[in-house]
């Protein structure tokens, strides 16, 4: 038998071409949907609410239409047994799911750039309430996260991490805009002794707040990291046992 | 030159089982699973390719189990599936140079030889082949590493006979019985089976039920046609 190193840096190289070739179609979407999207939600959110819901829903069915497709077809005509076949740990197609997921977890922290204050404020719109921010950042958080176990430990495809992210853009406008601003501060203004929403921007401007935020930020993560610990384990069990039949 | 021992080799699913059995190869053999649909061949053969992580028994490789060995020793196997694993938005040629980067003794110049006696076209997108061409590009790829085992998942079914001729005659000249290569293909064509093995294993419904050389079953009547008494054979078994 044949002695073959499966941490080899041109297989690796190999599995993250073709994980991009592979979703190339989803990934452009991805990216126009990425820009117009905020635009979109930028420049009709406050006078064009069914307009802005149209944009939303044209551009997530898109990406997500092509990306359950291209899944499915993968999945029914048996392409991905191919790289099952291959002679290499699944520690390397982990590697390389993880750059390219990582690669989109970038490319979306960039598109969604714009659309933070101050970056918000640059392309026209409001400026954003303290609850919108911190309730946009919080799914932002959970989005990158997630997208980040689910690559390591290989449960998903790219291409539903690409999904997810659109998802995470969907929720972060929503969340962060609508049920943030349009409701949360409405709401808790009372209840935090302030009379207006403005007061509660105010406080969350505070260092104490600033402190919560930060601090949860991590929190958040680590929780994420304990619901997938179940996989990881059982995904570091597998490539460690790989490693060691390799070094044999 | 890979030995391959199977023992007490067996897998059991919900809706199938194949009972567990010894069996000895050995370089230098070319042998036919030959059995009907759902007998285990397919299943026997993706274990010896390091492809099925479940199962009874042992399958040893120059002494060392194959569980123990996935995934390098895939680099040592030639395995052509049953249907063509591979991305449809490939070319043949792009398909090559993809799997060439994970095997190290992948080479370049044969793969290019054995797609030119297949005539198959190197610009061609794989999903817009024929299935008869989607086996031979799964030749090729199994082949073109000159792997010490070549394992075969029913190369010749549902493609016309001019194809199968072409395909089981590339086979023939690859690894020629008594060299230093293991064939081990899966049929139910047994004119295929006449043609190329040397050894016959017979599978029915999950079971072992017959080894025998060519030169066995030829000698019960050397009048009759081989695949004749190759029916025979499987249709005699219980």
């Amino acid at each position: 038998m044949q002695r073959f190193n499966p941490k080899s840096s041109l297989a690796f190289r190999r599995l993250v071409v073709l994980e991009l070739q592979r979703t190339a179609k989803q990934g452009i979407a991805f990216v126009c949907c990425g820009i117009v999207l905020p635009l979109a939600a930028a420049r009709f959110r406050s006078d064009s609410l069914p307009l802005l819901v149209v944009a939303l829903l044209v551009t997530v069915s898109t990406p997500m239409s092509i990306s359950f497709g291209t899944s499915l077809k993968d999945r029914l005509s048996g392409d991905l047994e191919f790289l099952k076949a291959l002679p290499v740990t699944g520690y390397v197609h982990a590697r390389a799911r993880a750059v390219v997921g990582l690669l989109y977890a970038l490319v979306a922290v960039a598109l969604v750039s714009p659309y933070l204050w101050p970056g918000y404020l640059w392309i026209g719109g409001e400026e954003p309430t303290g609850f919108a921010l911190a309730a946009s950042g919080l799914c932002f958080v959970l989005w990158v996260a997630t997208c980040l176990c689910s690559a390591i430990t290989l449960r998903f495809g790219t291409e539903r991490l690409m999904m997810w992210g659109l998802m995470g853009l969907v929720a972060f406008i929503f969340v962060g805009e609508f049920v943030g601003e349009r409701l949360l501060d409405p709401l808790l203004a009372p209840y935090l002794n302030m009379e207006t929403p403005s007061s509660v921007v105010d406080w969350l401007r505070s260092p104490l707040a600033i402190v919560a935020l930060i601090a949860a930020l991590p929190a958040v993560s680590a929780l994420l990291i304990a619901i997938s610990l179940r996989w990881t384990r059982t995904a570091i069990e597998t490539y460690r046992r790989e490693d060691k039949i390799m070094s044999l | 030159m890979p030995a391959i021992s199977f023992q007490r080799f067996g897998v059991r699913y919900p809706a199938f089982e194949l009972e567990p059995f010894d069996l000895e190869l050995s370089p230098g053999e070319r042998v036919a699973i030959v059995g009907a649909n759902g007998a285990g061949k397919s299943t026997t053969l993706k274990a010896v390719s390091g492809q099925l992580p479940e199962y009874g028994g042992r399958i040893e490789i120059d002494g060392r189990e194959v569980r123990d060995l996935v995934p390098g020793m895939r680099a040592s196997v030639g395995y052509l599936p049953e249907r063509l694993h591979a991305f449809g938005w490939m070319t043949v040629a792009a398909h090559l140079r993809f799997l060439a980067d994970f095997f190290p003794a992948w080479d370049r110049d044969y793969a290019y030889e054995l797609l030119e006696r297949v005539e198959l076209p190197v610009g061609a997108k794989v999903g817009t082949l024929s299935k008869g061409m989607k086996v031979k590009l799964s030749l090729v790829a199994a082949e073109a590493h000159r792997p010490p085992l070549l394992a075969l998942d029913e190369p010749t079914s549902a493609i016309d006979p001019l194809m199968r001729g072409e395909l089981l005659a590339v086979i023939d000249q690859c690894a020629p019985i008594g060299g230093d290569r293991l064939v081990l293909f899966s049929s139910h064509i047994l004119e295929d089976v006449e043609w190329i093995a040397d050894r016959v294993v017979f599978l029915k419904n999950g079971r072992l039920v017959a080894d025998n050389s060519v030169s066995e079953i030829r000698a019960r009547d050397p009048d009759k046609p081989l695949h004749e008494l190759l029916y025979a054979t499987l249709q005699s078994q219980v």
